[in-house]
């Protein structure tokens, strides 16, 4: 197994770990309705944590760069890209997860969560990230992003 | 009965900075930091909260428009003082850049009181300080509203019991700023290159309370921040040797004397080290003859086991090597 490989399925474990959480905060037989709104109040908690810290144009610059990373494997979110990165605009992922099923829009949201966590990872280090995420966002702190400093 | 405050001082963690301070910082004191950008401004506001910030005495670091946080975040990590365990538990990193991008120095303001209400800190900077001058400037605020921002920017971290630092970009020290009257201490940080090297410098203008050491004291930035050396009868002092920096006292190993104080000097990592080199030579060469002046005096008769602190000029100098 090369190392891209392996790298690449331990991204998809931890995104679909991701999307397994999203799924139970949801609830059970939960429709796409609750399952989208999960979705949206884990970003917004990302967008309280990080906000302070980084400001509003730095989440937004690093959420749309998630958006255009994560669309290689998860084409659907394409039509989520909306605007210039100035804030956090959340209406587009809605819009479009809204009319998935339940799995495919956890499906797309981890992978795009997992790409956020990765980026952000990439930027400050893993230790920054988990600390400045520990509050609001458990599940992703079992996955470890790639650590600039390592 | 009379019973005078005490001002305690607060050790910077800053190698050498407490000697050139005086002391230490005076708490509760508002303090500038000035310099050119790249010499390393940040880097020691940064060092100085990491050293003091505890959860009991935690620490607000307002960015404004300078360095975007992420890469300030991203870079100053490298340094070994910074620890990320202490980011929302004794530090903190509140963005102001939206208040300031819209120019509006009484919402910043506002945010700032806002903070410090909610967090109580003891330690708080604001980064960089020039970006909030030409906000205003360029949304055509009267120059007397920054300086009441600034007048009340400092008496309200006095009031609320706050070490204040603001960070700004290469001020004018010729300027008749207001920023400079209403500060109790001006730590400016000068750099210039020399051949292919860099020589950075550090004086402390001002420092209310305490007598500083006047003029440019040589400083490194490494990988565990700025190095400040003093003058060699600090340096003595603070090793616990003679206090009167009597010239039989050794000056420690691998130092060599310069005009401005101790600069590391060796030939592995040390590019000026052959500067360093000719200038201790002359100053030996200066003891033994008792010269006072510097420089055009050459080696000559005896060398001194190392230059009497009283040859070591304490007023400015000139930033130049000697060649």
């Amino acid at each position: 197994m090369t190392a891209d490989s392996s790298r690449s399925s331990n991204t998809d474990d931890s995104s679909e770990e991701i999307a397994a959480w999203l799924m139970r905060a949801a609830g059970a037989g939960a429709g796409s309705k609750e399952v989208v709104a999960t979705i949206v109040a884990v970003f917004q908690d990302l967008d309280g944590a990080l906000t302070p810290i980084i400001g509003p144009r730095g989440v937004a610059a690093l959420f749309h760069r998630s958006l255009h990373l994560a669309v290689r494997s998860q084409p659907l979110l394409a039509a989520a890209q909306t605007g210039t990165p100035t804030t956090m605009d959340l209406n587009g992922l809605k819009m479009q997860l809204a009319a998935q099923t339940p799995a495919v829009a956890v499906a797309a949201a981890g992978v795009l969560l997992h790409t956020f966590h990765d980026l952000l990872g990439t930027l400050i280090g893993a230790s920054l990230t988990e600390r400045l995420l520990r509050s609001v966002w458990p599940p992703l702190l079992n996955s470890t992003p790639q650590d600039s400093k390592s | 009965m009379t019973s005078k405050v005490a001002i305690q001082r607060l050790a910077t963690g800053v190698p050498g900075l407490d000697e050139v301070l005086g002391g230490g910082l005076p708490e509760f004191s508002f303090n500038l930091i000035a310099g050119q950008p790249g010499c390393g401004k940040t880097t020691l506001a940064h060092q100085i909260m990491f050293a003091l910030a505890t959860p009991e005495r935690p620490a607000i670091y307002f960015t404004v428009l300078g360095e975007p946080p992420l890469k300030m975040l991203r870079y100053q990590q490298q340094f070994s003082f910074f620890d990320s365990e202490a980011i929302n538990r004794s530090v903190r990193f509140i963005n102001l850049s939206e208040d300031a991008l819209a120019g509006d120095l009484d919402r910043a303001m506002q945010r700032i009181v806002e903070e410090v209400a909610l967090h109580s800190p003891a330690l708080v900077f604001v980064d960089s300080f020039r970006s909030a001058v030409l906000t205003g400037e360029t949304n055509g605020e009267p120059p007397n509203r920054l300086q009441h921002f600034v007048q009340r920017l400092g008496m309200l971290m006095t009031s609320w019991q706050a070490t204040t630092f603001l960070i700004g970009e290469y001020f004018d020290e010729s300027d008749a700023n207001p920023v400079f009257t209403f500060s109790d201490g001006l730590i400016w940080l000068r750099q210039s290159v020399q051949r292919n090297s860099m020589v950075r410098k550090i004086e402390v203008l001002k420092m209310r309370g305490q007598a500083s050491l006047p003029g440019l004291h040589s400083f490194r930035i490494g990988g565990d921040g700025l190095e400040v050396y003093p003058p060699a009868s600090m340096a003595i002092q603070s090793d616990g040797q003679a206090a009167d920096g009597a010239a039989t006292a050794s000056p420690p190993p691998r130092l060599l004397s310069g005009s401005q104080g101790w600069m590391p000097c060796s030939a592995a990592a040390c590019p000026a080290a052959i500067h360093c080199w000719w200038r201790a030579l002359q100053a030996r060469a200066r003891a033994s003859l008792r010269l006072p002046s510097w420089p055009r005096v050459r080696a000559a008769g005896k060398p001194a086991s190392s230059p009497p602190s009283s040859s070591i000029p304490t007023g400015r100098a000139s930033e130049s090597w000697p060649t």
